[in-house]
C-alpha cells in the first residue's frame, strides 16, 4: 500500500450538477491521524466531497486519493479501508440491527464468527443490545445514527467519513460517541473526516479544519492556526466560520412585519 | 374548488418536475399507441351502443350504463385497485380535509384510462338517444352518463379507501390482497363458466339477441347504482326509480354518502402507522453461524449478498406475494384449464410465468430502498452486485417453475411429460434473457415501489412495457422456431428436434446473460448516482 502522510489528498477536484458547480477545483490535504473538521454552510459541497471520496460520485474533473489510493480506479480497495456514516442514514430497513452489522462485517471479509462477535460488542457499546433483534425500520433517528456508526467501525477502518454524525443524537449519546471517536484517533491513529454544523463539537474534537464556501476551499489548517485572526488575536470558531464564508449579519426578520409585529397582550 | 385547484397544480408540477421533455413525448407516443391498439375494443363498443340507442331509445341506457359500469369497476379493482391519485399520508400535515382529498381523487379518477375507454360508448348512446327521441332526450342521456361515471367512481374510491385501510396492517394487507386476487380469479372463472353455460342454454332454447338484451336490461334496472343514473336520463326503469326525480335523489345519495364515508375512512387510515415501521422483535436466528451458507462457486462476500437477498424476500411481503401470486395464478389456470387431450393446452400456466419474467425483475433494486447506498459503500464490485441480484432472482423464478412444472407433471402427466423438457428449456432461455433485460431496466430506470399497498407503479415506465413486449416477442419467436423445425423434421425426430432448438436457445441465452453481467455492471457503475437519487432520496409521490 502506498505510504503517505495524508489520509486524503485532492487536487482541483470538481463536480457540478445540471451545470451548477457544487465543488470547484478543491485542493485539500488531510493529515493521517488527524481529526479533520470539514465545515461549510448548507449547499457548500461537503456531502458532495464525501460522496466523491467514498466512491459514490464520480468527479467531473481533478483527482483525489484516499489513503494513497486513487478514488476513480481503486474505489474497491478504498471501501475496504474506510468507514462511512453517510448523510441521510441509508440503511436496509428490513434487516435487524444485528443482521445489518453482521452483513456489513461479512461483506468486508470478516469471518462469520468474528462479524458476530464484533457486532455484539458494538451493539453493546452503542447501547443497542436490547434492540438488536428489531428491524431497522423501527429504529429512531438516534438509534440509526449509532447503528450506522457501528457499521462504519465493524471492519476496523483506517479512515472514518462522518457526515453530520451527531445530528439528531441525544446529548448522552453524543458525549459517548465523541469520547469513542477521540479514543480511536488517539490510540489507533485513525483519521476522522467529519462534517458538522455544530461548531462547538468541531471546536472540541478537531485538530484540523477546512471551511468550504460555494464549492471552494475558503480556509484550511490546524484549528489553532485558523483561530488566530489577521492581527494574531484569538477568535472563536464561530467567528472564524462567519468571517470566512463572508456571512453578513442581516436581520432575518426584516421584511417579515406581518410575522413579527406585536399583536398585543395575549 | 380551491383545494381541487391546488392539488391539481401540485400533481401537474410534480409531473413536470420529475420528467424530461423527452420522456413526456415518449409518454404521449405510448399513450397514443396504446389508445390506437385498444381501439378494437372501444370503437365497436361505441358503434354497438349507438345502434342500440337508435333502435331502443332511452330503454337502451340501462344496458349501456350497466355494461360500462361493470367494466370500470371490474377492471379497476382487478388491475389498479391499490393506486390513487393522492395519498392523504403525504398531505395530512397540511390543513386539508380528508373529504376534499377524497373528492379530488374521485374527480381525477374520471381521467383513468378505463373510464376514458367507456366514454365513447356513453357519448354514442347519448347521440343515439338524440337521434331516436330528439336533442333534449340526448342531452339528458349525456348528463345521466356523467352522473353514472361520478356514481361509479365515488363507490370505487370508497371501496379503495376501505381496502387501503384494511391493508395498512402489515401482514393483513397481503393476506387480504391474496384473498382479493383469489376472489378476482374465482370471479373470472365463475363468469367464464356461467357465461358458457348461459350461452349454451341460450343456444338450446333459441334465444335471440333481443331477448338477451331484454334480459340484461332487466338485470341492470334492478341495480340502483345503474338504474338511478339511467332514470335521470329518462329511461323510466321499472320500480321505484321510474321517476327522474327519484333517480336524481338516489344519485345524489350515491355520490354524497361515499364522499362523507370515504373521507372519514381515508382520514382514519392515514393516522395508522406506516406498515413498514411496525417494530417487531425477532428471535435472533443470526446468533448462530453466518447470515447464509457459503455457496459453491461464490466468494464469502458474494454468498452474504445472496443471503441478504433471500432474507429481504422473506421480510418483504410484497416480494413474497409476487412469488406466490404467480404460482397460484398458474395453478388456478391449470385447474380451470381445458382437460382436453391437446398437450400444449396443458402448458397454458407457463404463459403466466413468461409474462412475469419481465415484471418482478424490472425493479431488482427497488425493494432495497435507502439500503442501496449501503450496497454501493461496501467493498464489492458492481459485477458482484449484478451477479448476486440476478442469482437471487433466478433462484426465486426457478423455485416458481419447479412448483408449477412439478404440479403440471403430477396432475397432467400424460399431456405434460412428453413436452416437459422442451417447454422447460424454452422457459429457461426466456428466463435468462429476462434477467438481462430486467437488470438493464432496473439500473437504467430505477423505480421505488410504493411504501403502502401493493402499488401499481409500472416499473421502468415505457422501457418496462417494451421489456414485457420484448419478452413476449422472444417467446413468440422461439415458438415459431420450434414449430418451423418440427415442420421440417420427420415425425420420429420431431421431439428431439424441438428439444435441440430450445436447448440451443437456452445455451445462447446463458451466454447472453453472462456477457450481460459485465455490460449491466458497467451500467450500474455509471448509474449509481441516479439509483441513489431515486431509491434512497426521492419521496414516494
Amino acid at each position: 500500500m502506498p505510504d503517505t502522510p495524508f489520509a486524503v489528498q485532492t487536487y482541483n477536484l470538481s463536480r457540478s450538477f445540471g451545470g451548477r458547480p457544487a465543488l470547484s477545483e478543491l485542493t485539500l490535504e488531510v493529515p493521517e491521524g488527524s481529526f479533520f473538521g470539514y465545515l461549510g454552510p448548507n449547499g457548500a459541497g461537503k456531502s458532495t466531497t464525501i460522496n466523491i471520496l467514498t466512491g459514490l460520485l464520480a468527479p467531473d474533473g481533478g483527482s483525489a486519493r484516499v489513503l494513497g489510493l486513487d478514488v476513480e480506479t481503486q474505489s474497491l480497495e478504498i471501501k475496504r479501508r474506510i468507514g462511512v456514516v453517510p448523510d441521510g442514514l441509508h440503511l436496509f430497513e428490513r434487516l435487524t440491527g444485528e443482521e445489518h452489522l453482521r452483513f456489513v462485517g461479512e461483506v468486508h471479509g470478516l469471518s462469520p464468527d468474528e462479524a458476530r462477535r464484533r457486532a455484539g460488542q458494538l451493539l453493546q457499546a452503542m447501547d443497542l443490545s436490547n434492540d438488536a433483534g428489531k428491524l431497522v425500520s423501527s429504529y429512531s433517528h438516534g438509534m440509526r445514527k449509532k447503528l450506522a456508526l457501528s457499521c462504519a467501525l465493524i471492519h476496523d477502518p483506517r479512515l472514518l467519513f462522518l457526515d453530520e454524525p451527531f445530528e439528531g443524537v441525544d446529548a448522552v449519546a453524543t458525549r459517548e460517541l465523541r469520547e469513542l471517536l477521540q479514543k480511536l484517533v488517539a490510540t489507533r491513529r485513525m483519521t476522522v473526516f467529519l462534517t458538522s454544523h455544530v461548531l462547538e463539537v468541531v471546536e472540541r474534537l478537531c485538530t484540523h479544519v477546512a471551511i468550504l464556501a460555494n464549492g471552494k476551499l475558503a480556509a484550511c489548517g490546524t484549528l489553532d492556526q485558523l483561530r488566530r485572526g489577521p492581527g494574531g488575536e484569538p477568535r472563536s470558531l464561530e467567528d472564524l466560520f462567519l468571517d470566512t464564508i463572508g456571512a453578513t449579519h442581516d436581520d432575518a426578520a426584516a421584511g417579515l412585519d406581518w410575522l413579527t409585529k406585536d399583536s398585543g397582550p395575549a | 374548488m380551491r383545494t381541487l385547484r391546488l392539488l391539481c397544480w401540485l400533481r401537474w408540477r410534480i409531473g413536470l418536475n420529475t420528467t424530461t421533455v423527452r420522456s413526456r413525448w415518449a409518454t404521449v407516443g405510448i399513450t397514443a399507441a396504446v389508445a390506437l391498439a385498444l381501439s378494437f375494443i372501444y370503437v365497436p363498443a361505441a358503434i354497438g351502443s349507438y345502434a342500440l340507442a337508435v333502435k331502443m331509445g332511452v330503454a337502451a341506457l340501462p344496458i349501456v350504463f350497466g355494461l360500462c359500469q361493470v367494466t370500470v369497476l371490474w377492471f379497476s379493482l382487478l388491475t389498479g385497485a391499490m393506486g390513487r391519485t393522492f395519498e392523504l399520508d403525504k398531505l395530512k400535515r397540511y390543513p386539508l380535509r380528508p373529504r376534499d382529498v377524497f373528492a379530488v381523487n374521485t374527480l381525477l379518477s374520471l381521467g383513468e384510462p378505463i373510464v376514458l375507454m367507456t366514454m365513447p360508448s356513453l357519448a354514442a348512446a347519448a347521440f343515439g338517444v338524440a337521434r331516436h327521441s330528439g336533442a333534449g332526450a340526448g342531452l339528458a342521456a349525456g348528463a345521466a352518463a356523467l352522473l353514472l361515471l361520478l356514481v361509479t367512481e365515488s363507490l370505487l374510491q370508497l371501496l379503495l379507501a376501505l381496502i387501503d385501510d384494511l391493508l395498512r396492517r402489515e401482514w393483513m394487507r397481503y393476506v387480504a390482497a391474496f384473498l382479493f386476487t383469489l376472489t378476482m380469479l374465482g370471479f373470472q372463472l365463475s363468469v367464464r363458466s356461467s357465461t358458457s353455460r348461459f350461452a349454451e342454454q341460450a343456444r338450446r332454447s333459441g334465444f335471440s339477441m333481443d331477448q338477451l338484451l331484454e334480459r340484461a336490461r332487466q338485470v341492470f334496472e334492478r341495480l340502483p347504482i345503474t338504474a338511478a343514473p339511467a332514470s335521470v336520463g329518462g329511461a323510466h326503469p321499472a320500480g321505484w326509480l321510474a321517476s327522474p326525480i327519484a333517480g336524481l335523489g338516489v344519485c345524489a345519495l350515491l355520490i354524497l354518502v361515499p364522499l362523507l364515508l370515504g373521507g372519514r375512512v381515508m382520514g382514519r387510515a392515514s393516522l395508522r402507522a406506516a406498515p413498514g415501521a411496525t417494530p417487531r422483535a425477532r428471535a435472533s436466528h443470526a446468533a448462530r453461524g453466518s447470515l447464509g451458507p457459503k455457496l459453491p462457486g461464490l466468494s464469502r462476500p458474494q454468498s452474504v449478498l445472496v443471503a441478504r437477498e433471500f432474507l429481504y424476500v422473506t421480510r418483504t411481503p410484497a416480494l413474497l406475494y409476487q412469488l406466490a401470486v404467480v404460482t397460484l395464478t398458474a395453478l388456478v389456470l391449470m385447474v380451470a384449464g381445458s382437460s382436453g387431450n391437446k398437450s400444449l393446452g396443458a402448458f397454458t400456466p407457463v404463459v403466466v410465468m413468461i409474462g412475469t419474467l419481465a415484471g418482478r425483475n424490472l425493479m431488482l433494486w427497488g425493494y432495497d430502498g435507502p439500503g442501496i447506498r449501503t450496497l454501493f459503500l461496501v467493498p464489492v464490485s458492481a459485477r458482484d452486485l449484478v451477479l448476486t441480484k440476478n442469482l437471487a432472482w433466478l433462484a426465486s423464478a426457478v423455485l416458481e417453475a419447479i412448483v408449477v412444472f412439478g404440479v403440471l407433471a403430477a396432475f397432467r402427466t400424460r399431456q405434460v411429460l412428453p413436452l416437459l423438457a422442451v417447454v422447460a428449456t424454452g422457459w429457461l432461455a426466456l428466463l435468462l434473457v429476462g434477467g438481462v433485460l430486467g437488470t438493464w431496466v432496473s439500473v437504467r430506470f430505477p423505480t421505488r415501489p410504493p411504501e403502502r399497498g401493493l402499488g401499481r407503479r409500472s416499473p421502468g415506465g415505457a422501457a418496462g412495457v417494451s421489456a414485457l413486449l420484448g419478452m413476449l416477442a422472444l417467446a413468440g419467436a422461439l415458438i415459431v422456431a420450434v414449430l418451423a423445425v418440427r415442420a421440417l423434421t420427420p415425425v420420429a425426430y420431431k421431439g428431439v428436434a424441438s428439444l435441440v432448438v430450445t436447448t440451443l436457445a437456452a445455451a445462447a441465452a446463458a451466454a447472453v446473460w453472462w456477457i450481460g453481467l459485465e455490460r449491466n455492471a458497467d451500467l450500474l457503475e455509471q448509474g449509481r448516482e441516479r439509483m441513489i437519487d431515486t431509491l434512497a432520496k426521492s419521496a414516494d409521490t
